[in-house]
């Protein structure tokens, strides 16, 4: 027997409802994103500074990095950094990155060693609400100032119709 | 096939198409997932006929490939390039060698003319770091030995060898 046009319509809609349901559920909305911190790194010794991922804001995948310091000495580098998830307790690098290697001084006091300069490439991802702790390494005898902003993106699932979280 | 199955068709095809591309959306996202990225650093000294041995620990002892080595040097009157090997610490096995770095890795030294042109907010230039491909199976610790081959006074070195760990970010 053949189905009457209504059970067809009916089964087309079901069937429709079940994939969109599949295509809601694996997809997500990506939006540009920036994390910034800023730290006065105090002289002979380390300071930090945290960076929250708000939880409703969805998972945060990483592709690069900048950084401006003033420069506490003429010629001696004496700054270096470290990226630790304090939620994950992962690390980064196995210590301290010197950062005369992955950015550019504001202020040059004297022509000193090889600065890097524009943006260091950078894959890592954090997942919505977990913590990045910035921590900074001043050798120096002067304080200085240090900025990092991590470019990336926030990766949204979409939960339902018509609600996205995070946006 | 019917007008209505016809539609059914294209409709589902449809919805078929957008899957796809969700699931290309979430390639990135699969990638962030498997790998990431990891520093091992130092900033240390060599004289003459000396070496330095950065111990390279792969965290949890998973695979990592290596992917970049980049260093700057200071405290010296023109550019001195160390020899670059990479070696297994158990077995003393050498894996790979960069034995001319000259111009490849590095930045340059105090007073010397910079190796590629300044840019906008610097004295100073920096090279592109040394682009290679070692894959590390994370069993044993692996060393990158720094050496200075030719007779020179100290040289101060900084130095990143980055690359990417194989693990579940989640």
């Amino acid at each position: 027997m053949l189905p009457s046009f209504s059970q067809i319509v009916e089964g087309v809609n079901n069937e429709i409802s079940v994939m969109l349901a599949k295509f809601k559920a694996a997809s997500f909305v990506e939006y540009p994103f920036d994390l910034v911190a800023s730290v006065t790194a105090i002289a002979n010794t380390t300071s930090q500074a945290t960076i929250v991922i708000p939880g409703t804001m969805g998972d945060f995948v990483c592709a690069g990095y900048n950084i401006a310091f003033t420069n506490p000495t003429a010629d001696i580098p004496s700054l270096s950094m470290k990226i630790t998830n304090t939620s994950s307790s992962r690390n980064w690098s196995n210590g301290f990155v010197p950062v005369e290697l992955i950015a550019t001084p504001g202020v040059i006091k004297a022509a000193a060693m090889s600065y890097r300069f524009g943006e260091r490439p950078w894959s890592a991802y954090v997942a919505g609400g977990e913590k990045l702790l910035i921590e900074v390494q001043n050798t120096a005898a002067q304080n200085c100032t240090f900025k990092i902003a991590l470019r990336g993106k926030i990766l949204s699932r979409v939960v339902a119709q018509k609600t996205i979280k995070g946006i | 096939m019917s007008f209505i199955q016809g539609e059914k068709e294209k409709i589902l095809r449809a919805i078929s198409q957008k899957s796809a591309w969700a699931s290309k959306v979430q390639a990135p996202f699969a990638f962030a997932e498997c790998l990431f990225q990891y520093d091992f650093a130092a900033r240390f000294t060599l004289g003459t006929n000396t070496s330095y041995e950065l111990v390279c620990e792969s965290p949890n002892d998973r695979p990592m490939l290596l992917t970049e080595v980049f260093f700057g040097m200071w405290g010296v009157a023109s550019p001195v390039y160390p020899a670059v090997d990479f070696v297994n610490q158990v077995t003393g096995r050498v894996f790979a060698s960069l034995t001319n770095t000259n111009g490849f890795i590095a930045g340059h030294s105090v007073d010397s003319e910079p190796l590629m042109s300044p840019g906008p907010f610097v004295q100073n230039g920096f090279m592109e770091p040394y682009k290679t491909e070692i894959y590390i199976d994370g069993s044993a610790p692996f060393l990158v030995r720094f050496s200075i081959p030719a007779p020179t006074a100290d040289v101060n070195y900084s130095v990143v060898v980055s690359g990417f760990q194989y693990t579940k970010v989640k």
